[in-house]
């Protein structure tokens, strides 16, 4: 429901407590480390003065980063090879980081292994690779399979060269065209994907002039295998059999060594484990400074953790910790944002954070999202059994993508809803009775209301986002914006005064005299043009303007001109939520009507069910895409900034 | 969209009259040569011609000629890729083909400067083919310190399979392979396409391609003969088929004259015995005759014919000439030569220019 309060923590220690404190860190998962040279050198670092943290305050000035020296690097890389080996990727398992641990060990465990491991694995993989010798061979001698001739006959040539290759068609048709001038003599053996497989045979002291002939064929030469003997055929038997060996070796080969990866898994995971805890230390470790006997260490927690937080660290004695809240923060020191929304809204953070993740003094809009996002999908998207059918689709793909099967399923419920509201199930009108209009072509009163509504419900959305980005602006204490701004108060005056005028126009009732909304209008009109001298006149800043006057007054103008297309373009936009309810209904009435011309039973049955698969994935895609569109465009670039940056705490699975 | 149609055809000409319109005529030419330096050219074509656009933002007083040819070579490249936006399914594909050209032209700049012991760095910034329908990767190319490592490095691309067989050979002969390879590679494959395109725009494009095929193939025989002493045997097999008025048996004919001499007098009274006319300018002259030839050949075609692919395929080429023609301008310059001179190095054909 809102963004999560944060406060900066500071934590001095003795050093010889600092792996301790910093492997707390890591397992709590719930601190943003902020670089702590950072922090003393802009005076953020702050301890109360009294006297028993004298000592820690004078060693601040003799800090310096803090080093680590150890590096686990080498056996990272053997652990990675027997990621490779294993053929997936390791995640920390909690359970194995009680222990201490003890770096010696982890990486006699982790040599062990790899020397373990790593010889039948290359065993496998020598084996894999003369596999595919062997395949390569075969094919190039099927090309000649049909040569009744040992291959020892060609190598024990005295007075002649051979070769084998490709030609393409193209080519072969040349050579055949010239083939009284050739110095040798070209016999076809067979047929490859890429072109006709020929065995050139020319005299010795021509070998020069028939390789440039070939050449300027562009003749692809075969490499064929010689150390074979007996004929291409028998050559071919023997590569069968040996491929047929190495299966046979490598499955023996592959099941023994399946039982080892098995029994040798539980070590592996444990050491892995280990030693990503300890680089993640090593990272916490790098952001903290230290004196000769003292560490210093900062980081953003939620302000809701700070109990617990705190106690966790008790454990470690000795510790000083201060927390900062959000009245001692400095101007430009933004916190990191946390999102905190009930299980309902949650999942459309996700579509929150595509467009930017709000500041940490703005509104987390993710509610407002929620709520609007799944009417809009809904209204464009009323279908009891096809809601019906995305909410099962969401269900059943939320283990392979939990976000987007979450947004799915919710988005399904609220089709649903409207399905109730329209009477349409898979896209028949006339099973159940709409509970309040039905969309059918068949009245066009009821396209009027549709369409009209449409704009209605654009007209208060709107509004909603006038006040949202009012309040965003009394948070930032941008008086310019917040009162005189387009989507300030003023801005909010002239829309609903506009929406009178014109209201009062089409249905032909003064409710406030025209003269009086053009002239108050106006007045606004100016006020926008002038926000930023005003405000800073209200304000009591210098100077009035911070660009030229003329050019202040020039954008100034244009961007009145720009608010005022921009109010009717966003409002006319919402109609298109209407049109989509309506082309909804329309596109199934087209497959009716094919149903109606095939007549048959069958017929009809299968042209329904496509026309729902077609309607739930096309349609279905385009109002997604149509309902994100009116969020991001009409409404968040009313109200909504999002320049914030995330909150991102070190983890030990990322 | 099914092509072939006036309707298909109507919007891209349209802009290609437009474009044509503005193109240079002869008094701009003649008023280019007549200038005494390079900043001088890039100020008449600044204040007096349509590429103002091309040179609004450069400093012109200070203007070197290679930034001038390559602020030329970037015009074409965005002129076509205007034109291929009008373009869709085979037609497309055809224009990708015909861009091939640009990044063959560049393959050619690398292998000369590798010819001639240069780095390859210095040759880079007038390269600049290395758009989105590209697939080689200039950065990795110009790290090759021989043509041997420069082929190799092409390994992965179209270019390769071509250009692999020839890390033996030598000299100028080697370049005189793999020029004629990358060739082969473009014309191929462009004769390959012109057979998807609808049957009208097939037969024009083939009788366009042929005269250009029978050309090239004129100019291979005669310097494979009188340079590089291939075998008729090899130089049949590089010559390409397709062409407009040479058969193969013509070809192959002409592939086994004994010598030049031989070659020169079987087409001295063809149609194509312009080439070989001068016998005192033949060697110098032989590239810059062909260019005329096809200068005038797309010149008419592009009056000749309506609503089809030749408006398209003439102005690009018509374009390239023109920018050609100005970078020769400007290089006449540096070699300080006179305005008859200029004049016969230019593709088109400019009063006085007679060789």
């Amino acid at each position: 429901m809102a963004i999560e309060q944060m406060v900066v923590m500071n934590v001095v220690g003795l050093k010889d407590s600092v792996d301790n404190v910093a492997r707390e860190i890591v397992l709590m998962e719930n601190v943003d480390i902020i670089n702590a040279l950072n922090e003393i050198n802009e005076s953020h670092f702050t301890l109360t003065i009294e006297e028993e943290n004298v000592e820690e305050i004078v060693d601040m000035s003799l800090i310096k980063p803090m080093s680590d020296d150890v590096s686990y690097e080498d056996t990272f890389k053997k652990i990675d090879d027997l990621s490779n080996v294993y053929e997936e990727n390791f995640k920390v398992n909690k359970n194995y980081l009680d222990e201490s641990f003890d770096y010696k060990l982890c990486s006699d465990n982790v040599d062990s292994l790899y020397d373990k491991l790593i010889a039948p694995y290359e065993k496998i993989m020598e084996l894999k690779e003369e596999k595919k010798k062997i395949e390569e061979f075969y094919r190039n001698f099927m090309y000649i399979k049909d040569l009744d001739v040992e291959v020892e006959t060609f190598k024990n040539l005295n007075y002649f060269t051979y070769t084998f290759g490709i030609l393409s068609k193209e080519n072969v048709k040349k050579l055949k065209r010239n083939y009284e001038n050739i110095t040798a003599i070209v016999l076809h053996t067979g047929t490859s994907k890429s072109g006709e497989v020929y065995l050139v045979i020319s005299p010795k002291e021509m070998e020069l002039e028939t390789n440039r002939i070939l050449r300027s064929l562009n003749f692809n030469k075969i490499e064929m295998k010689m150390n074979f003997t007996g004929t291409p055929m028998e050559i071919v038997k023997k590569l069968e059999s040996r491929n047929q060996e190495i299966d046979e070796k490598l499955s023996e080969l592959n099941n023994k060594f399946n039982q080892l990866k098995s029994q040798c898994k539980a070590l592996v995971e444990e050491c892995y484990s280990k030693l990503a805890l300890q680089s993640k230390i090593k990272e916490v470790k790098n952001q903290m400074v230290s004196s000769n006997n003292f560490f210093y260490l900062s980081g953003w927690i939620p302000k809701k953790n700070e109990k617990e937080i705190m106690e966790r660290l008790d454990q470690f004695g000795n510790l000083i910790i201060v927390f900062k809240g959000e009245e001692e923060f400095e101007e430009g020191f933004s916190p990191p944002t946390k999102l905190r929304n009930n299980k309902l809204f949650s999942p459309f953070e996700y579509l929150v954070k595509m467009y930017g993740i709000p500041s940490y003094n703005e509104i987390d809009p993710t509610v407002f999202l929620s709520i609007t996002y799944m009417f809009l999908f809904g209204a464009m998207f009323g279908d009891v059994g096809q809601g019906l059918i995305l909410f099962i689709g969401g269900l059943l793909s939320r283990t392979k993508s939990e976000l987007f099967g979450n947004i799915l399923s919710r988005l399904g419920i609220s089709s649903m809803v409207f399905g109730l509201l329209y009477g349409s199930v898979f896209g028949f009108e006339h099973i159940i009775n709409p509970v309040l209009i039905s969309p059918s072509f068949e009245d066009f009163d009821s396209i009027n209301i549709i369409l009209i509504s449409a704009v209605v419900i654009g007209v208060v959305l709107l509004l909603i986002s006038y006040v949202y980005s009012i309040i965003n602006a009394i948070k930032r204490k941008d008086l310019k914006e917040g009162l005189f701004g387009r989507n300030g108060v003023v801005g909010l005056v002239f829309y609903i005064l506009l929406l009178i005028l014109v209201g009062g126009k089409v249905n032909n009732a003064e409710i406030i005299p025209t003269i009086v909304i053009v002239s108050v209008l106006i007045v606004l009109i100016g006020l926008m043009v002038v926000r930023e001298p005003l405000s800073n006149l209200i304000l009591g800043k210098k100077p009035l303007y911070h660009e030229t006057i003329s050019s202040y007054y020039i954008e100034s103008g244009f961007d009145i001109l720009e608010t005022l297309l921009n109010m009717l373009s966003s409002t006319v936009s919402f109609i298109r939520v209407g049109a989509f309810t309506l082309t909804h209904v329309g596109l199934f009435v087209a497959f009716e009507i094919i149903a109606h011309l095939l007549g048959s039973f069958t017929g009809s049955l299968i042209t329904y069910i496509i026309a729902n698969i077609i309607v739930i994935g096309l349609e279905g895609l385009i109002v997604f895409i149509q309902g994100l569109r009116l969020e991001y465009y009409e409404l968040f670039s009313k109200y909504y900034k999002g320049e914030g940056v995330e909150f991102s705490p070190i983890k030990l699975n990322d | 969209m099914g092509m072939g149609s006036v309707k298909d055809f109507a919007a891209i000409n349209t802009k290609i009259r437009a474009l044509k319109g503005k193109m240079l005529d002869e008094k701009d030419y003649l008023k280019l040569i007549s200038k005494k330096s390079v900043p001088e050219i890039a100020e008449y074509l600044k204040n007096n011609t349509y590429y103002t656009d091309v040179l609004k933002d450069e400093d012109i007083k200070n203007i070197h000629r290679n930034r001038l040819e390559l602020l030329f070579k970037k015009h074409i490249i965005i002129q076509f890729e205007k034109i291929l936006h009008h373009f869709t399914g085979e037609y497309r594909k055809l224009f990708k083909i015909l861009f091939m050209r640009y990044e063959i032209e560049d393959l050619k700049l690398y292998i000369r400067a590798l010819s001639r012991g240069e780095s390859l760095e210095e040759v880079k910034k007038l390269v600049l083919y290395s758009g989105i329908y590209s697939s080689i990767d200039h950065d990795l190319l110009i790290t090759s310190k021989s043509i041997s490592e420069f082929v190799r490095n092409l390994k992965g691309t179209i270019y390769y399979d071509g250009l692999k067989g020839y890390q033996d050979e030598q000299g100028s002969k080697l370049t005189f392979y793999l020029e004629m390879n990358l060739d082969i590679l473009y014309f191929t494959k462009l004769y390959e396409q012109a057979g998807s395109l609808d049957k009208k725009n097939e037969k024009i494009l083939k009788e366009l391609l042929g005269k250009n095929i029978d050309l090239l193939n004129l100019e291979w025989i005669y310097r494979g003969i009188k340079f590089y002493k291939l075998s008729p045997e090899e130089l049949i097999n590089y010559t390409l088929n397709g062409g407009y008025s040479l058969s193969f048996n013509d070809i192959k004919n002409l592939c086994y004259s004994k010598d030049e001499k031989e070659l020169i007098e079987r087409m001295i009274n063809s149609q194509y015995g312009f080439l070989f006319d001068n016998e005192d300018t033949l060697d110098l002259f032989m590239e810059r005759r062909i260019e005329r030839y096809l200068y005038f050949q797309f010149l008419g075609y592009y009056r000749k014919e309506r609503m089809n692919i030749t408006q398209s395929i003439a102005y690009i080429h018509l374009l390239e000439y023109e920018i050609r023609d100005i970078i020769s301008i400007t290089e006449a310059i540096r070699y300080d030569l006179d305005k008859s001179q200029v004049k016969s190095y230019l593709v088109r054909k400019i009063e006085g220019s007679d060789l």
